[in-house]
C-alpha cells in the first residue's frame, strides 16, 4: 500500500491536470465536472490523504 | 560476508543470542557490516577509517547517522522503515527501480488512465432514452394542419376580406378573374405565402421550395473563409425538427448525413452534441430529455416559433415544464445580445474554427449556418466575434453557436453539402428540416 498510494496520487493528479487544461479549451465537454471525474476526485482525495498521513507518520518515526 | 558473520543480524532481538540488551540493540561499527569484500573484520583496526566502508556508508541515504553522530541502533534503523536487515541490502536495492523508470511508469499510467477515462466518457454507450417527458403545448400555438376549406381554396381572400361581395344565398359572388390559390394554413402560411409553391416541389442543387418549406442555401467566400447560409421559411413549426442518432437520446453517434437520411431530411446540420455530456438541458420536439443546467448558454425554441437565448442561471425550468418548449439546446455561446454584436462570450473556444450555428429572424424564418475551417487555402474558420458580426449582418435577432470543429456539417438533399474538416465525425444529434 505504501508503494502504490504515492503512484496512485501522482497518476490521478496528472489526469486532473490534463482534465483542467482540456476543460479550459473545451468547456462543453465537461471534463472536470462529469460524474466519472467526480468519482475520480473522491479517489484522488482519499489517496492523497492516506499518502500524506503515511508520510507524516514515517517522518515522525524518523525523528 | 556470510550471514552468520553479520553482527547486526546476530544481535537482532529474538535471535536467541545472549548478551546485554543495550549491547544487542546498539548498532555495531560499520566495519564488518558493509565490508562484504573483506575477508575478516579484523584486517584493519576499528580506529582506522576505511574509505571503502565510509563511502558506502555515507552514500547510503537509507542509513542516516543519528543526530549525535553515532551510528543508529537497530531499533533506530528499524524505525526508519526498514524491514530488511543489512545483509539483505542488496536484495532491497535490487527492488528499487531507477527514478527514470518510475517517471516513465507513472506517465504511462496517466496515459492509460486517460484512455480508460476517454472510453467511459466518450465511447462506451450508455442506456439511452427513446422518449422523454412530453412537455405541455400551449393551446394558442397548437398547429393547424387541416387543409383549407373548399371556399378558402377557391378564394382565400373571402375569409379574410369582410367586404367581399356575397350572393343572396350566402356564397361569394363569382369573379371574372379568380385569384390564384393561396394556402394560408399553418402558423405562418399567410405570412410567408409568397415563399411557398401551390403544390409543386422546385428543387435545385442549392434550393428547395414546396408548399410548406422554402430553403435557399448560399455559399459565401470571403477573407479566406467559406461558409454556407441556409435561409429557411416554414409554413409551420412542425417542419423544424431535431433527431438523435439511432433515434435514441444517449451516446449513440452517427454521421449527420446518415441521421438526416434516416429522417428524410431536406436540410440538416449538426446539433449540440448533447449525448456527449451528462449535463445540460435537452428538449427535442417537445419532449424533455434532460433538465440539469450547466454553465453554458441555452437556446430555447418555443412552440410559437420564437427563439430566446439564456445565460447560465437565467432559465427557469419550472416555467419551461409548465408552459412547454419545443426545442432547447445547451452548447453556445449566444452570438447576439438583443440583436447586437457581442465581443465577449461565454466560451473559451474563440480561435478560428469550423462552426455551425442557428439564427432567428422571426417566427417561421430561420437560418442554419455552417462555416468550414481548418483547411488552409479553402477556409480557416471563424472566431466567435466573426460569427456574431456575420449574424448581425444577416439581420438575425437571435443567434446561437452549436457544436463546431469536425462536427460542423451541413447536409442537403441526402448529401454532405459543406466541406467538413476531416470529413466530419459522428455526432449524437442534428437539426433538420423535413416535410
Amino acid at each position: 500500500m505504501r508503494k502504490i498510494l504515492p503512484h496512485l496520487t501522482i497518476v490521478l493528479a496528472g489526469m486532473f491536470l490534463v482534465f483542467y487544461v482540456l476543460d479550459i479549451f473545451n468547456e462543453a465537454m465537461n471534463f472536470v465536472g462529469n460524474r466519472i471525474s467526480k468519482n475520480l476526485l473522491v479517489i484522488f482525495c482519499i489517496s492523497a490523504l492516506l499518502t500524506a498521513i503515511l508520510a507524516i507518520s514515517q517522518d515522525r518515526k524518523r525523528h | 560476508m556470510r550471514y552468520d558473520d553479520d553482527p547486526y543480524m546476530k544481535d537482532r532481538p529474538g535471535d536467541g543470542s545472549s548478551g546485554n540488551q543495550s549491547d544487542r540493540l546498539r548498532r555495531p561499527q560499520p566495519r564488518g557490516i558493509y565490508t562484504s569484500t573483506r575477508t575478516s573484520p579484523g584486517d584493519r583496526p576499528a580506529s582506522e577509517p576505511s574509505s571503502h566502508t565510509r563511502s558506502r556508508y555515507t552514500d547510503d541515504s537509507n542509513r542516516r547517522p543519528t543526530s549525535t553522530g553515532r551510528p543508529p541502533t537497530y531499533r533506530q534503523y528499524a524505525s526508519q522503515g526498514h524491514s530488511a536487515a543489512p545483509s539483505h541490502r542488496a536484495a532491497v536495492q535490487k527492488k528499487n527501480a531507477p527514478i527514470w523508470q518510475l517517471v516513465v511508469m507513472d506517465i504511462s499510467l496517466i496515459c492509460v488512465g486517460l484512455l480508460v477515462f476517454a472510453y467511459f466518457h466518450h465511447v462506451r454507450p450508455v442506456k439511452g432514452m427513446q422518449s422523454g417527458t412530453v412537455l405541455p403545448t400551449p393551446p394558442s400555438t397548437v398547429t393547424t394542419t387541416a387543409a383549407p376549406s373548399a371556399e378558402e381554396s377557391l378564394n382565400p381572400q373571402a375569409s379574410l376580406d369582410p367586404t367581399a361581395t356575397l350572393s343572396p344565398d350566402g356564397t361569394p359572388a363569382p369573379e371574372e378573374t379568380p385569384a390564384p390559390q393561396i394556402d394560408t394554413s399553418g402558423m405562418w402560411g399567410a405570412k410567408f405565402a409568397d415563399k411557398f409553391t401551390t403544390g409543386d416541389v422546385i428543387k435545385t442543387e442549392n434550393s428547395y421550395q414546396s408548399t410548406n418549406v422554402n430553403i435557399q442555401i448560399d455559399q459565401v467566400q470571403r477573407d479566406g473563409i467559406t461558409y454556407y447560409v441556409a435561409d429557411i421559411y416554414l409554413r409551420d413549426i412542425q417542419y423544424f425538427k431535431t433527431a438523435f442518432a439511432e433515434d435514441t437520446f444517449g451516446r449513440n453517434r452517427d454521421e449527420t448525413v446518415n441521421i438526416a437520411n434516416n429522417h428524410n431530411a431536406i436540410l440538416a446540420i449538426s446539433g449540440d452534441y448533447c449525448g456527449m455530456r451528462n449535463e445540460g438541458i435537452v428538449i427535442r420536439n417537445g419532449e424533455l430529455f434532460r433538465e440539469s443546467q450547466d454553465s453554458m448558454d441555452v437556446l430555447v425554441m418555443y412552440h410559437d416559433g420564437t427563439m430566446q437565448t439564456y445565460s447560465p442561471g437565467q432559465l427557469d425550468m419550472d416555467t419551461i415544464k409548465s408552459t412547454g418548449a419545443y426545442q432547447a439546446w445547451d452548447f453556445g455561446p449566444m452570438l447576439l445580445n438583443n440583436g447586437q454584436v457581442m465581443t465577449e462570450f461565454n466560451s473559451n473556444l474563440n480561435p478560428k474554427n469550423p462552426r455551425s450555428a442557428i439564427g432567428y429572424y422571426e417566427p417561421g424564418h430561420y437560418c442554419l449556418v455552417v462555416v468550414d475551417g481548418r483547411q488552409e487555402g479553402y477556409s480557416v474558420g471563424m472566431t466567435l466575434q466573426e460569427m456574431s458580426q456575420m449574424f448581425y449582418d444577416l439581420g438575425c435577432t437571435v443567434a446561437y453557436n452549436l457544436d463546431g470543429g469536425q462536427s460542423a456539417v451541413m447536409a442537403y438533399d441526402g448529401q454532405v453539402h459543406s466541406q467538413p474538416y476531416g470529413g466530419g465525425r459522428s455526432i449524437s444529434d442534428i437539426i433538420y428540416i423535413a416535410e
